[in-house]
């Protein structure tokens, strides 16, 4: 459902050109959760910006279904649906205006939407503040709010941008439980997540992404016969011990070449 | 976007723009709030202003005129009445001297605030009040008030007394004369409409009327003020919509919701277009709300008819300024939608909008210093020409040719300024500084080896109007230039306005040349040639028809001491070389009119449009500006160069190639002024065809007929393109 290959993203900055996606590939099939692991800034969101055909990669392309995301984008956006935490609500909307609204932008007829509406408030736990003002919601409610709004077209491809932060231990619970009937839907889940606990619990493979490149990828089992680690959390802190020696080993290179420079 | 429009998608989108910002008290502030606290502020700093110019420069005595000896009682009458009135509210005593040949004297000599001498003339007391010899003309038309004879037949019994008064506007004296006599009878009025609710029961009526005429000209500070009333209008109608423009994008962008929202499957121009229309919307109330608290607070106040004249509100003009608010909140809400697309934050919205409201108060003060007019010229200064439309239209006193530039100008600037906003929108969401937005804004996306989107087209008439326009008015010619250098210098115009600068637009937004103008893109063109030689000599006789046509129906705009210049043109024709009228008027206009029009705004159209849509767009835009010649209307002339823009669009865009369309251009315009030239020896021979007269049926008809074999043959021939 999703095959991104060789995916590149430079970002323009003040201090010259910063590369945040570097030769990425990777495919999720439908039914499959993909777990698109890493620190921060190691490149997750531009990923899936760039798998939603917002960002153009500057090498590689990304499939949905067999259409270019960034060629196609208006057909490739109705067959995806994206959650993510840096989303907001409408402050003077309620709850139903917002995610009626959201329907009617993906093309769902207004009796569709209702009746999804009521299936994912039920499902969702947001049934009491329907007709409430978002901005009157608390984090763990807008979050769920959120979920639901990626949801209500009913696409064949999620893709989720750490959806449990700021949700309470329910509120986590009831995402889990979501993703996991996605999957039994047969939906193409890719999952982007610093939670390496629940991503563990969730994912069927795993990326692990590090300064924009894929360093492992597969199932759990795969990861460890790879790694010789047996949960992801330490395959997670050798990756960051790999940066910090590199690190290391940069400034005591930089430091030779000093007191080289000193010596002429 | 067409079938959102039609599945009613893009409506919702604004109906919920629109309720989202409605819903924030904040807007409810702006609209509602500010002008209740303006208009009272502004209302008494003018009475302050107009009174205290009018104390310095009166004195409280004053002469009035009447023609007879029953007006000079009557006015008697009325004003011992209004005195007794005061009197008895013990405000504002005055003393009253009538004096005529009866010499008839009122005074009041203890309290004098104002002194009415009032007498009887022979003259023409029009002549003495211009002559400044009295200060009012009065005259009265209706009869005395007759006392009611019991409580049940007052309100027929009673009758109005009318005062007719003249006045110098523009004297101080006069003005104020008015301005005193008007609060006399509005204080008999009051006290004999107390006395009758006392006595009878019955409610206010009206006893004495005053109808007051100004002669002259207005002063110039009454002008002055005039002249600010529309531009604090305005300036009210850009405030209503700054808070939804930087609420709507870059308050959308703080709160997270933009990237959901461009990452749904509908085109960033609708949903920036359903900002806009809700920004327009919250501003054209604004303006509404304006106009009533302005017409409310002035009335209340007194300060009506000082400002807006003896006629108090000008219904009619503020009817013909409500569509004027409408274009003007169009255009700087996408001025400010533009900015606001620019910013990542309210903050830094705030920071970009306000110093452009500063920014725009220094046109709009300079444009109501007295002597600058909506003159052609200044009718395509954005800003400057609104606010001197507003003004002339709230004095009854606009010319239609500026105001339609001035409508048509801002109009294309807000939809360039549009174009130019839906390249920036949704994009900050995903670039780490929006310094870059500003280069992306004036760089079209479709850049780097690819041909103009319908955007691009829109800026560049933004930017390309005004310069035609203006070049076209004033790179003209004098009376003194031969007639040579005068089509020389047209067409050096023509080659750089309509070649020069698309080159130049094309170049710098990185457009590839050869897919933009397609000069030669399809070398089998020369296969058309028995078509295009048949449509060479055919065309001119249906524009020909047409144009004659469309006089016969009255949509001619020339002028007859226009039309006499163009016949005038016609017979010095006849002393020029043929190939000197070929080059300027046939072979140069094709080249750079096909290159713009067949060229970028045909392929821009079909970017979005289907062909037939696109042809009958471009062939539109190229009528439009054969209507616009300079500082005259020609609006016959649209007809025949639109339907001859139809022809040459679909031979460009059935061959692929601007070549045809040279072809045909050259030779139609060519054929044209060859015959104009050669109209004696024509006309000699019978062929009268330079008359506006209708050509025999038989031309015409044989003119149609080669047209349709002309297209056919054309169709055929790039059969396999298609």
């Amino acid at each position: 459902m999703i095959v991104a290959s060789n995916l590149t993203k430079r970002f323009s900055i003040a201090t010259g050109v910063k590369t945040a996606v570097n030769s990425l590939s990777f495919t999720v099939q439908p039914g499959e959760v993909y777990g698109l692991l890493g620190p921060n800034g190691a490149g997750k969101t531009t990923t899936l910006r760039m798998v939603m055909g917002l960002l153009q990669p500057d090498e590689g392309e990304v499939l949905i279904d067999g259409i270019r995301s960034d060629s196609a984008s208006q057909s490739v956006l109705s067959k995806l649906g994206m959650i993510s935490t840096n989303d907001g609500v409408y402050p003077w909307l309620s709850v139903r205006e917002m995610l009626v609204y959201f329907a009617d932008l993906y093309g769902v007829p207004l009796r569709d939407a209702q009746k999804r509406l009521v299936e994912l408030a039920g499902l969702l736990g947001i049934e009491t503040f329907l007709d409430q003002r978002c901005s009157t919601l608390s984090t763990g409610q807008r979050q769920r709010v959120i979920l639901a709004r990626g949801l209500m077209h009913d696409p064949p491809v999620m893709l989720l941008d750490e959806p449990t932060r700021g949700l309470d231990i329910v509120g986590s619970r009831t995402t889990f439980e979501y993703i996991d009937l996605l999957r039994s839907q047969g939906k193409a889940v890719l999952l982007s997540t610093h939670r390496l606990d629940e991503a563990e619990r969730l994912c069927d493979r795993f990326g692990l992404l590090h300064c924009g490149a894929l360093r492992y990828e597969g199932s759990l089992s795969q990861l460890q016969s790879q790694t010789g680690r047996e949960h992801l959390v330490d395959m997670f802190l050798e990756l960051l011990d790999q940066r910090s020696a590199r690190s290391e080993m940069d400034a005591s290179r930089k430091a030779m070449s000093d007191s080289l420079e000193g010596l002429d | 976007m067409l079938e959102m429009l039609r599945s009613g998608r893009f409506w919702r989108m604004c109906v919920k723009e629109l309720r989202e910002t409605l819903r924030d008290r904040r807007t409810l502030f702006t609209l509602v709030l500010m002008p209740l606290l303006v208009y009272p502020l502004l209302s008494m700093t003018l009475q302050r202003l107009l009174l205290s110019s009018a104390s310095k420069s009166t004195s409280d005595n004053y002469l009035v005129g009447v023609q007879s000896d029953v007006e000079l009682e009557q006015f008697g009458s009325t004003i011992t009445d209004a005195q007794e009135a005061i009197s008895r509210n013990a405000y504002n005593p005055i003393r009253i001297e009538v004096r005529s040949t009866a010499s008839h004297v009122y005074s009041d000599p203890k309290k004098t605030h104002s002194h009415w001498k009032v007498a009887v003339f022979d003259n023409d007391l029009n002549e003495l009040l211009e002559s400044g010899r009295i200060d009012l003309a009065i005259a009265i038309t209706a009869p005395a008030v007759e006392e009611p004879k019991s409580s049940a037949n007052i309100r027929t019994s009673r009758k109005t007394r009318r005062f007719e008064v003249r006045f110098r506007q523009g004297d101080a004296q006069s003005e104020s004369a008015v301005f005193e006599f008007r609060r006399l009878l509005q204080t008999l009025n009051d006290q004999q409409s107390r006395q009758l609710r006392e006595e009878h029961g019955m409610g206010r009526e009206a006893i004495v009327e005053l109808e007051a005429t100004a002669i002259g000209r207005k002063s110039s500070i009454v002008a002055s003020l005039a002249a600010v009333v529309p531009l604090i209008l305005l300036l009210m109608t850009i405030t209503g919509a700054v808070y939804p423009a930087i609420d709507l994008t870059a308050g959308e962008r703080e709160r997270g919701t933009m990237e959901a929202l461009i990452s749904t499957p509908v085109p960033r121009f609708a949903l920036l277009l359903s900002k806009y229309v809700a920004i327009v919307t919250v501003s054209v109330l604004t303006a509404i709300v304006n106009v009533s608290g302005m017409i409310v607070t002035f009335s209340i106040g007194g300060l009506g008819k000082a400002i807006l004249g003896e006629e108090g509100v000008p219904w009619l003009s503020l009817l013909q300024i409500f569509p004027l608010l409408i274009v003007f909140s169009g255009f700087f809400s996408a001025i400010l939608l533009a900015m606001s697309c620019v910013a990542k934050s309210f903050k830094e919205a705030q920071a970009y909008l306000i110093p452009t409201m500063l920014l725009a108060l220094g046109p709009g003060v300079l444009s109501v210093m007295p002597g600058i007019y909506l003159t052609p010229n200044m009718a395509v200064v954005p800003l400057f020409n609104m606010i001197l439309l507003a003004r002339d239209v709230l004095a009854g006193q606009f010319h239609w040719f500026p105001a339609i530039i001035t409508l048509i100008s801002t109009f294309l600037y807000a939809v360039g300024v549009m174009a130019l906003a839906a390249r920036i929108f949704g994009r900050n969401v995903l670039s780490p500084q929006s310094d870059m937005q500003w280069k992306r804004g004036w760089k079209s996306s479709t850049a780097n080896g690819k041909s103009p989107m319908l955007g691009d087209l829109f800026v560049f008439l933004a930017i390309f109007f005004p310069i035609y326009f203006v070049a076209s008015n004033t790179i003209g010619v004098s009376e003194h230039t031969t007639l040579t250098n005068r089509l020389w210098i047209k067409a050096s115009l023509t080659l750089v306005l309509f070649l020069l600068i698309p080159i130049a637009f094309a170049w710098w937004q990185g457009f590839d040349m050869r897919r933009t103008f397609r000069p030669f893109e399809n070398r089998k063109w020369i296969f058309l040639m028995p078509g295009l030689i048949l449509l060479v000599v055919s065309l001119w006789t249906v524009a020909h028809e047409i144009f004659v046509i469309s006089e016969l129906l009255g949509i001619a705009t020339l002028r007859p001491e226009q039309l006499a210049a163009a016949n005038q043109m016609k017979l010095a024709l006849q002393e020029l070389p043929l190939l000197l009228i070929w080059l300027t008027m046939a072979i140069v206009p094709a080249i750079a009119e096909e290159a713009f029009f067949r060229g970028f705004a045909l392929r821009a159209f079909l970017s979005t449009l289907k062909p037939g849509f696109a042809i009958a767009a471009s062939a539109i835009l190229f009528g439009a500006f054969h209507v616009l010649t300079g500082s005259v209307l020609s609006i016959e002339r649209f007809l025949p160069t639109a339907a001859l823009g139809g022809v040459l669009g679909w031979l460009a865009w059935r061959s692929g190639s601007l070549m045809p369309g040279w072809i045909v251009h050259a030779g139609h315009n060519g054929l044209l002024f060859t015959i104009a030239r050669y109209e004696e020896p024509l006309r000699e021979m019978g062929w009268g065809v330079t008359d506006q007269r209708h050509l025999p049926v038989s031309w015409v008809a044989a003119g149609c007929a080669a047209i349709l074999v002309g297209l056919t043959y054309c169709a055929f021939s790039t059969k396999k393109r298609t």
